[in-house]
């Protein structure tokens, strides 16, 4: 069975988890299904930060969150024996977060929406350092529920704030606008400053 | 690296990595103000122990300066600001910094994403403004104009409007100084404005077609737009503006050079909306372009204006035969057109909706040319004709003659018109004539003639001579009998007329003059004005005697007693003292609104008395050039008549 097809059946088990056993249907993990349909253990994938620590993930949950490493698999270029996928861009504290990332959503998929958004805030608790690097690496990554969460929390930084308040915050130190147009501003919008 | 050395301690205690967390190293906007880290690849470094009492805390220790967002690339700030809903906070992030005005200037209405969240309190967290209409119905308005002209004001307003009831009208005037508008500016507003309903653009040379294509996906609601010398706008740009706007009621081009035929055509072909056009020096433009816009059968222009053009008689026989629709034209300077071009124009009977045509410097508006005109336009009420010099007295005449509804005459410079003419035309004119006006025509002398008895012209209203130095007495006279229901006289600039033409004028008159300006009818005296109040006094409201230096005290006795219908009065330059002044503000009943005394010398400050009696009606008062009124009685009137502008 190819990955993709691998992957489709795994989506679709996940979204159901249901085994029909004994003609009842049971709720199953669905990394259990999987095994009992291919009888082959879920393989793992090296990633290699840019410190060249390695570190062993699923590949499926990998897969299932990031864009990239997902075309990777499917073009094949990546040979499960031998090689890592190296991410000279994300430093192995922020490598180890973001599989964090992955790894929990994938199993805990199945928990109800405040719990996982109460992981979330917890998760995101890092400095302002920390924020960027995690942007930085979904971004590379591509891996889109982490990034709709970053930047709705860096929005949230932004909202209701005044600008010199949000120029502290995000450490804006030159604001390029030319004297006369600083001047306008303040004069428009007094209440925002 | 830090497992070689052998270190024991927790690894951030010794932070390395590198600092550049995306994947282009070599983007300049990256390069982080630090001191040392200046490496691409920033290796772990080696750090002496530092024994207690110091507590170890990570942060101190952190080799990084906190980065700031401008760490990020523009998409990830590009994501961050498009999920900001239209509202304060936008308008707040548009102040924070440039590059965060020019990313939310890019955005535009379809990128935003409003987060719903799935917090139960979502629906008062919208009340607060949060999700107001981007955009919205386009209230306002902005000019900007010189130095303010530039790209990040137009992104400023851009932003700062959609929030604010959305932006209607723009109007952009461009300058030579180095910060100009570009293709960037009118970016952010296709993206921000979506109720953009009119933009005007004069004499930006930076900003071309990729600028109005912009503007022509973004501003689909756009009705009317203007562009003055934008010499890098061509076809292309114009052609996208009138295929993706479909409410495009008025376009106005001048100075152009590259907007040229391929676009009339396209207008011709798209435009169903489109009612008036003003074309102007745009050499490109040629007899195709015309022809096209003309002869489209789902385009209905109604007011034309084609001036400093290189079209030829062709353009007009096109006008003449499809401009079925067309109800105000204007023609200027056509140098290629000839008299057989009117001729045609008038012959294509197609012009019958025309009520008001006006022509300018054209050598070929001939006495044929004319008559043609006359015949074929059964409805035309106004005429206005300028410097045409080839028309003489015998074309005006067969002119009104043809014409069966004209209300309206105005002669600007027609040299060769003279006396005959006019009379001719108020003898010929049928019962409908209401107006005629005079402007510079040189070609009058006042000679004595003897007419033949005809009806007079009851219709005629109003009539204005200005700057006509052969006019005296003797035509007005005969004017004043054939015009015997006159309200509105002006003679303006008349050397020739004295107390005597002005006095049979008054006479012949059974209406009452209700406006007579008579400025700068030097030779007009004392007696002249007491007529007329004497005469009309009980029909005046307007009474202009600017520049009649022979006009005194008198006038304004008799102006006070006879006019309890005046409201606005005009004796600047006259020889008024305080006198006269004061009995002004003795008259019973007076209702003046306006007062004019500039460049009166005489008036003094013990006039102030009778000007604040009069001032309880006053609303302008114009005492500019009276040297002897001092400065402490004009704050004093400025503070006591506050109802009243005055200038001084």
């Amino acid at each position: 069975m190819t990955q993709l097809d691998r992957l489709s059946v795994y989506h679709w088990l996940n979204a159901w988890c249901i085994k029909p056993v004994g003609g009842a249907l049971v709720r199953q993990e669905p990394e259990y299904i999987l095994l009992a349909l291919m009888g082959s253990p879920l393989k793992k994938i090296m990633l290699c930060s840019s410190e060249k620590e390695i570190f062993s993930v699923e590949e499926q949950v990998m897969v299932q969150h990031s864009v990239i490493i997902n075309n990777m698999i499917e073009d094949g270029s990546y040979n499960h024996e031998e090689s890592k996928i190296p991410l000279d861009c994300v430093d192995s504290k922020t490598l180890k977060k973001v599989i964090d990332y992955c790894t929990h959503h994938t199993h805990h998929h199945n928990d109800n929406q405040e719990d996982l958004e109460a992981w979330d805030a917890q998760f995101l608790n890092v400095d302002s350092n920390g924020l960027y690097d995690l942007l930085m690496a979904a971004n590379y990554l591509e891996i889109r529920n982490l990034l709709d969460l970053i930047y709705g929390t860096i929005k949230n930084m932004i909202k209701g704030k005044k600008i010199d308040e949000i120029r502290r915050i995000f450490n804006i130190k030159d604001h390029g606008f030319t004297p006369e147009e600083e001047e306008q501003n303040r004069k428009e919008y007094p209440h925002f400053y | 690296m830090s497992k070689v050395f052998g270190f024991s301690g927790v690894d951030n205690f010794c932070p390395g990595g590198s600092i550049y967390a995306c994947g282009n190293p070599k983007e300049a906007s990256l390069f982080l103000p630090l001191g040392p880290q200046v490496d691409v690849y920033f290796p772990p470094r080696k750090r002496s122990r530092i024994s207690a009492p110091f507590v170890f805390n990570g942060e101190w220790l952190e080799q990084k300066q906190k980065t700031s967002i401008e760490s990020l690339p523009d998409e990830c700030l590009f994501e961050i600001l498009r999920r900001l809903p239209a509202g304060q906070d936008r308008s707040a992030c548009a102040c924070v910094s440039k590059r965060w005005l020019m990313c939310l200037s890019n955005i535009c209405k379809s990128e935003i994403c409003c987060n719903k969240s799935a917090a139960p309190q979502s629906s008062l967290s919208v009340k607060e403004g949060d999700d107001e209409e981007f955009g919205g119905e386009g209230y306002l308005s902005r000019s900007l104009e010189g130095k303010k002209a530039t790209d990040i004001r137009l992104a400023a307003i851009a932003v700062g409007t959609a929030s604010r009831g959305g932006l209607g009208k723009l109007s952009i005037r461009g300058s030579n100084s180095d910060r100009v508008v570009t293709n960037l500016g009118l970016k952010a507003v296709g993206h921000g404005c979506p109720s953009l309903k009119s933009l005007s653009l004069w004499n930006i040379a930076t900003i071309d077609d990729e600028g109005l294509i912009e503007i022509a996906n973004g501003c689909q609601q756009l009705e009317k737009l203007d562009l003055c010398k934008c010499p890098a706008i061509t076809d292309k740009g114009l052609i996208a503006v009138v295929r993706k706007c479909p409410n495009l009621t008025e376009l106005s081009l001048e100075s152009c050079p590259n907007i040229g035929n391929e676009c009339l055509s396209a207008i011709g072909k798209s435009c169903s909306n489109l009612k008036s056009i003003a074309i102007k020096d745009c050499s490109s433009v040629g007899d195709q372009g015309i022809a096209c816009l003309f002869s489209s059968t789902n385009l209905l222009l109604s007011k034309v204006k084609l001036q400093a053009l290189t079209i030829s008689d062709l353009s007009l026989a096109v006008i003449g035969h499809y401009g079925k629709a067309v109800t105000d034209l204007v023609l200027n300077s056509l140098p290629n057109v000839s008299e057989r071009g009117f001729w045609v124009m008038g012959n294509g009977n197609g012009l019958q909706k025309l009520k008001s045509l006006t022509v300018g410097p054209c050598l070929g508006l001939t006495d044929v040319g004319l008559e043609a005109v006359g015949k074929g336009c059964p409805n035309l009420k106004a005429i206005h004709l300028r410097k045409s010099t080839l028309l003489s007295d015998n074309g005006l005449v067969s002119f009104v003659k043809a014409t069966s509804s004209l209300e309206s005459l105005q002669l600007e410079e027609c040299h060769r018109i003279s006396q005959l003419g006019f009379l001719g035309v108020l003898f010929n004119c049928g019962a409908i004539l209401k107006a005629i006006s005079l402007t510079s025509c040189f070609g009058f002398k006042d000679l004595n003639m003897v007419l033949p008895p005809s009806s007079p012209c009851e219709s005629l209203r109003s009539l204005s001579i200005i700057n006509c130095p052969g006019f005296g007495n003797a035509t007005l006279s005969v004017l004043g009998k054939q015009c015997p229901q006159l309200q509105h006289v002006e003679l303006s600039g008349l050397n020739g007329v004295r107390d005597a033409g002005l006095l049979s004028l008054l006479e012949s008159n059974e209406g009452g003059l209700v406006k007579v300006n008579l400025s700068d009818c030097v030779n007009l005296t004392d007696k002249a004005v007491s007529s007329l109040v004497n005469l009309h006094g009980w029909t005046l409201e307007v009474l202009n005697l600017d520049g009649c230096k022979n006009v005194s005290d008198a006038s304004m006795v008799a102006i006070a007693k006879n006019c309890p219908l005046l409201c606005d009065l005009d004796v600047s330059k006259c020889t008024i003292t305080d006198t006269g002044i004061a009995a002004l503000a003795e008259a019973k009943q007076f209702n003046l609104q306006i007062l004019s005394l500039s460049g009166c010398s005489l008036v003094s400050d013990r006039s102030l008395p009778s000007l604040k009696k009069l001032g309880s009606t006053l609303l302008g008062l114009n005492i500019q050039h009276c040297n002897s009124i001092s400065s402490s009685t004009v704050d004093m009137l400025v503070e006591q008549l506050w109802r009243c502008d005055i200038l001084s």
